[in-house]
């Protein structure tokens, strides 16, 4: 009786720690160092420090040797442990948002989450002890640029320059005057009874169209709300006409709409022969087609007549450094490690990533890989996107009616005029 | 030798003055006892006893001293110490029946004094309730000999204030420090735990109310500035306030405060309830009987103290707190540590004022927006959990009929069939079908492949298969189809019906759709899941799959206990079955899971897993308003509400609607339950 009392007692114990939520943090221990950053004197006692280090899932291993590297380098100034966790680079921003100051010390981010990330202080500026000036000169101006803040300082270290879209298409199937503008390319992938690709619901991929014309959208004076004008004239050209373009394109009955992974399972089963992607498809696309990865600027769309060239985003892999860290001295240096000359050519060696450092990018190697060609000559047409966070959820759903054809033919100034309230109602 | 016997005259005299004394006392407080005569009396025996016992220790400590000192020969010293040994026997005797008395005397002077100022309370008691049986118009005289002056209980508040009003001093004192009371009923190591818990507490609100509270009207004035130090190598931050901290710390120092408040009232009721039972002559409990009660017959408090402390830290304290959060503007961009975060009133619910909204005036402004978007979700949430709970209800008792049903062959494969869909987790079906029914999945792949085409293929594979097994040959098929094609020739007909089946071959599944008007021309493909339509239909349809069998084995058990009698006497008098079902079956059906009919309605407005699953990702939304406000036209408010937090970081207006989801429910559940109870639905029905 009294057993029966006590297993009850305890179970009744269990269910109540197991309402318990776990939380726990990982203690970080605080070193000091003695001397100044660019010739730390070798202190008589090294302290202990622990630096996190997020990376997406491929890149681990490198990042494991580049890391053994750096405490290598280091170790006669400072006990280093550098702990490397997994984070996607497109969803860094969701995981570190969450709680900024329990995030890793370093992490690597998508260039277009720079502005979220510095306004909610999970960025830290490169001060100009810790040799701002060189990341400034040994990276291209473009990818500096895309780690640039309103305020005019630099966020974060540039990693790769790649991060942008561009035209993938077999070659097998077409030639190279097929693929320059989008009617060519339609009316071929119907002869083959294939399609062709872009996904529309998205104002990164929306911006090639507007942007070819003139249109803006940028970031307001105050840095968090967006100023958007793609409802309006810009030389002579309507908005409406755009994207009465747009919609003449995706009623096409070569043209599919697919997601990212979709894209990856039409080329893979043959369904889709022509797409516009980026370069983390590469490797799959390079994969699937063999000699016959074709990759190349974006082509012309048709408006009122004349052929106008579709522009890309400029975008960036970004290493930034986290404000809150116990240890922020060591976490710049580390990522500073991680984005130099080096260790760029290594990633573009293993991950075929474009490199950011203007030294690495002017290798043969990377001058010959088709789809960093294909980036770079893009990146003639290419321009920042630098928007506040109410632009997305409006583009997204414009941009899906525009992909679905427009089913209950709204009139086009109305959608525009919708759109752009949206994307640009203050945020308070 | 005369010195001894002097001291000795000096020490008794002086031992019985007390003590005489004492008696004197005990008898003049026994001869006038009223209440606590047998105490007084007890006392006044254990007085003379120990007036006895004093004077013969003192005569046997003399007799030891004087043996001790005369001892010559060293049997005369044993002799001498065994009676010393006697002595100090008798004198810790001694000792121990003088506590005994002194506890005696005292507890009868308490209990006489109390026991009087009690009597008194019970009259006053007793003309109360016979004032209050007047009123009601009966006579005191008719109650029987039990509910005569019964003091009522009154309640916990009310306890509290009698307790003060007629308590002893210990009982008083425990107002300011709770463990008082037992301290003074000698229940010292419950007085102990008890102070120590009151110390803990106070130290804890004192605390929160320092370090948080202060700050609770304003959030947290300090922003976070950091410099830079090249020197150490690290961030020097400011000391600065984390608006969340304060609103969670200062939130948790509340409900230590109401808890403390709590805890005194129920001290107060139990130090008072103590005293009640030292006055009742019972036993009042050691430390080891008390926690052996706590295993025994009051283990139920015991078993429950921890689950209810289990909710109340982990549901209700959070719950609190995020209600707060509605009145705050806590949103991406006032997001702690870095910013603050500040109260703003009802300006979140605003949305609300603006339900009827239209479409066009939602697209430009975001409050109009929110109402426009609770309008419309709320209407799908409603409308949801109203489809979702009948059509499982009443496929549900479908199935049941059909599994109960004598002429239904091995009905027990087929019940087994039903129910292995809840052996597969629910998240895994919902996932694998969402990719079925994608745009590009397999089920569009086949609307959209012709039937002439999925015809030839199958006679293609139906050939082959021929062909592997070894009944035909390819020359035999050739010459086959052309012996047919020679019978037959080339009359009109056939040909007419060959061009018939050519073209009925040549649509697709899709091609039918788009004739019924239910899909656009231009589409390649069938968007169960992506367009709003489509997607109402298909949620509602593919949530029977998930939850049909539960409510088929509910229904199968309901139905086996309809009382055979009725229905074999409907059947007698003529009813065919469709009229037996209706008049019979079905309410007995209702009155049986009416409530559970309410939970299951109430759950689905929460069903979140079927809605989220099956559209994240592969719906998007086209309505701009609705997209203005974030939400999507298949979501719940629950789904809303998640994705609030997780994609934009929305948390004020995520409480806003998580308020509305609990007041929604709640009215519902509160005005079916009424209706539902009403009468005796039962018997109405017999």
């Amino acid at each position: 009786m009294k057993l029966r009392k006590l297993v009850a007692l305890a179970l009744a114990g269990a269910m109540v720690l197991s309402l318990a939520a776990c939380g726990g943090g990982s203690e970080k221990e605080t070193g000091k160092n003695n001397g100044d950053d660019k010739n730390p004197t070798t202190p008589a006692v090294k302290e202990d420090v622990t630096l996190t280090l997020w990376g997406a899932e491929n890149d681990q291993t490198l990042l494991r040797e580049m890391c053994d590297a750096f405490i290598e380098a280091n170790k006669d100034y400072v006990n280093l442990t550098i702990e490397i966790g997994v984070e996607s680079e497109s969803t860094a921003k969701d995981t570190i948002l969450k709680d900024v100051q329990a995030s890793a010390d370093v992490y690597s981010f998508a260039s277009d989450q720079l502005n979220s990330l510095v306004a909610a202080g999970a960025l830290m500026a490169i001060p100009e002890e810790m040799g701002l000036q060189d990341v400034i000169d040994r990276n291209t101006a473009g990818s500096v640029a895309t780690a640039t803040y309103t305020d005019g300082k630099v966020y974060a270290y540039p990693r790769t320059a790649d991060n942008g879209f561009f035209l993938f298409y077999d070659k097998s199937k077409f030639s190279e005057d097929d693929v320059k503008s989008w009617s060519a390319m339609l009316a071929k992938a119907a002869e083959h009874g294939k399609s062709v690709t872009m996904q529309m619901n998205s104002g990164w991929y929306l911006h090639g169209f507007y942007d070819a014309v003139g249109f803006d959208a940028g970031l307001a004076e105050n840095g968090k709300d967006t100023v958007c004008n793609w409802n309006g004239t810009v030389n002579g050209i309507s908005g409406v006409q755009v994207t009465q373009a747009i919609i003449d394109i995706c009623k096409h009955s070569a043209f599919q709409v697919a997601s990212d992974s979709e894209f990856v399972t039409g080329i893979k089963e043959g369904t889709i022969i022509a797409g516009v992607s980026g370069v983390w498809n590469a490797a799959t696309a390079t994969e699937v087609w063999g000699e016959n990865f074709g990759a190349t600027i974006l082509p012309t769309f048709t408006l009122n007549g004349e052929e106008k060239q579709m522009c890309s985003v400029m975008g960036s892999k970004l290493v930034g450094v986290n404000p809150y860290s116990k240890n922020a001295g060591w976490a710049l240096k580390l990522a500073d490690w991680i984005t130099n000359e080096e260790n760029q050519i290594k990633s573009f060696e293993v991950n075929q990533t474009g490199p950011s450092n203007i030294k690495a990018a002017s290798s043969d190697a990377v001058k010959t890989n088709t789809a960093i060609v294909a980036f770079t000559a893009q990146q003639e047409f290419a321009s920042l996107q630098v928007v506040g966070d109410n632009f997305w959820g409006a583009t997204e759903s414009f941009g899906q009616i525009l992909q679905t054809g427009n089913p209950d033919g709204i009139d086009l100034q109305t959608l525009l005029d919708n759109m752009v309230a949206g994307v640009t109602a203050p945020i308070e | 030798m005369g010195n001894n016997n002097e001291n000795l005259k000096e020490k008794e005299k002086e031992f019985i003055i007390k003590a005489d004394k004492r008696i004197k006392t005990l008898k003049a407080r026994a001869e006038s006892a009223k209440f606590a005569i047998k105490e007084a009396n007890e006392a006044l025996e254990l007085a003379i006893q120990y007036k006895e016992a004093g004077l013969n220790e003192i005569r046997l400590f003399d007799e030891a001293k004087k043996a001790l000192e005369s001892a010559d020969t060293p049997e005369a010293k044993l002799a001498a110490n065994a009676i010393m040994k006697e002595a100090k026997l008798v004198a810790k005797d001694r000792k121990q029946l003088n506590k005994k008395a002194k506890r005696a005397a005292s507890d009868a002077k308490y209990l006489e004094k109390y026991d009087a100022k009690h009597a008194r309370y019970a009259e006053r008691d007793k003309e109360k309730s016979a004032k209050k049986l007047a009123k009601s118009g009966k006579d005191i005289s008719e109650l029987g000999e039990r509910q005569v002056y019964v003091e009522k209980e009154p309640n916990i508040i009310h306890g509290a204030f009698r307790a003060i009003r007629r308590g002893d001093w210990g009982v008083r004192l425990s107002a300011v420090f709770m463990g008082a009371g037992y301290l003074f009923k000698r229940q010292y190591i419950k007085a102990l735990i008890v102070t120590g818990y009151q110390v803990a507490i106070i130290a804890f609100i004192i605390q929160g109310l320092t370090k948080h509270v202060v700050d609770f009207i304003t959030l947290g004035t300090v922003e976070m500035k950091y410099v830079f130090n090249p020197v150490t190598m690290k961030n020097e931050m400011n000391d600065f306030d984390n608006s969340f901290t304060i609103l969670l710390m200062s939130i948790i120092t509340f409900c230590a405060i109401a808890l403390y408040i709590f805890s005194w009232f129920m001290n107060m009721k139990s130090v008072y309830g103590l005293m009640k039972l030292k006055l009742g002559r019972k036993r009042i409990n050691n430390f080891k009987e008390d926690v052996n009660s706590y295993i025994n017959e009051k283990f139920h408090i015991t078993l429950l103290s921890l689950p209810v402390a289990g909710v109340v830290i982990f549901t209700v304290v959070p719950l609190i707190i995020l209600i707060a959060v509605a009145f705050t503007n806590y949103d991406q961009t006032h997001m702690p540590p870095t910013n603050l975060f500040d109260w703003v009133g009802f300006k979140n619910f605003e949305g609300l004022k603006n339900l009827f909204t239209s479409s066009t005036a939602a697209q430009t402004n975001l409050v109009g927006a929110f109402g426009y978007s609770f309008r419309k979700v709320l209407i799908w949430t409603l409308v949801w959990a109203f489809f979702a709970t009948f059509s499982n209800y009443f496929l549900g008792i479908m199935f049941a009929k059909f599994l109960l049903n004598k002429k239904t062959k091995c009905p027990k494969f087929w019940r087994t069939i039903f129910v292995v869909t809840i052996a597969v987790p629910q998240f895994v079906t919902l996932l694998i079908i969402r990719n079925f029914l994608a745009d590009q999945g397999i089920v569009n792949t086949i609307m959209a492949t012709d039937f002439g085409n999925i015809g030839m293929d199958l006679l293609g594979k139906f050939n082959q298969f021929t062909y592997d097994i070894g009944i035909m040959t390819p020359e035999n098929t050739a010459s086959i189809a052309k012996g047919i094609h020679d019978m037959v020739g080339d009359s009109d007909l056939l040909t007419w019906c060959a061009n018939g089946l050519c073209k009925l071959g040549e649509n697709s599944a899709l091609d039918v759709l788009k004739k019924c008007h239910l899909v656009k021309d231009y589409m390649g493909y069938v968007p169960f899941l992506s367009d709003p339509n489509w997607a109402k239909v298909m949620v509602i349809i593919i949530n029977i799959w998930v939850g049909v069998p539960y409510q088929m084995l509910i229904a199968t058990g309901v139905l086996l206990n309809i009382p055979a009698d009725m229905t074999e006497s409907a059947k007698i008098d003529g009813a065919n079955s469709w009229q037996s079902f209706w008049r019979i079956t079905m309410p007995y059906m209702f009155a049986v899971t009416g409530p559970t009919l309410i939970t299951d309605i109430v759950r689905n407005i929460n069903n979140f897993n079927v809605i989220f699953l099956l559209t994240q990702d592969v719906y998007y939304e086209t309505d701009q308003a609705l997209a203005f406000a974030k939400a999507k036209e298949i979501d719940l408010l629950v789904t809303w509400l998640f994705r609030l937090t997780q994609e934009s970081y929305n948390y004020k207006m995520a409480s806003v609607i998580g308020i509305i989801v609990f007041v929604v429910c709640a009215a519902f559940t509160l005005v079916a339950f009424r209706a539902l109870t009403r009468g005796d639905k039962e018997s109405e029905f017999q």
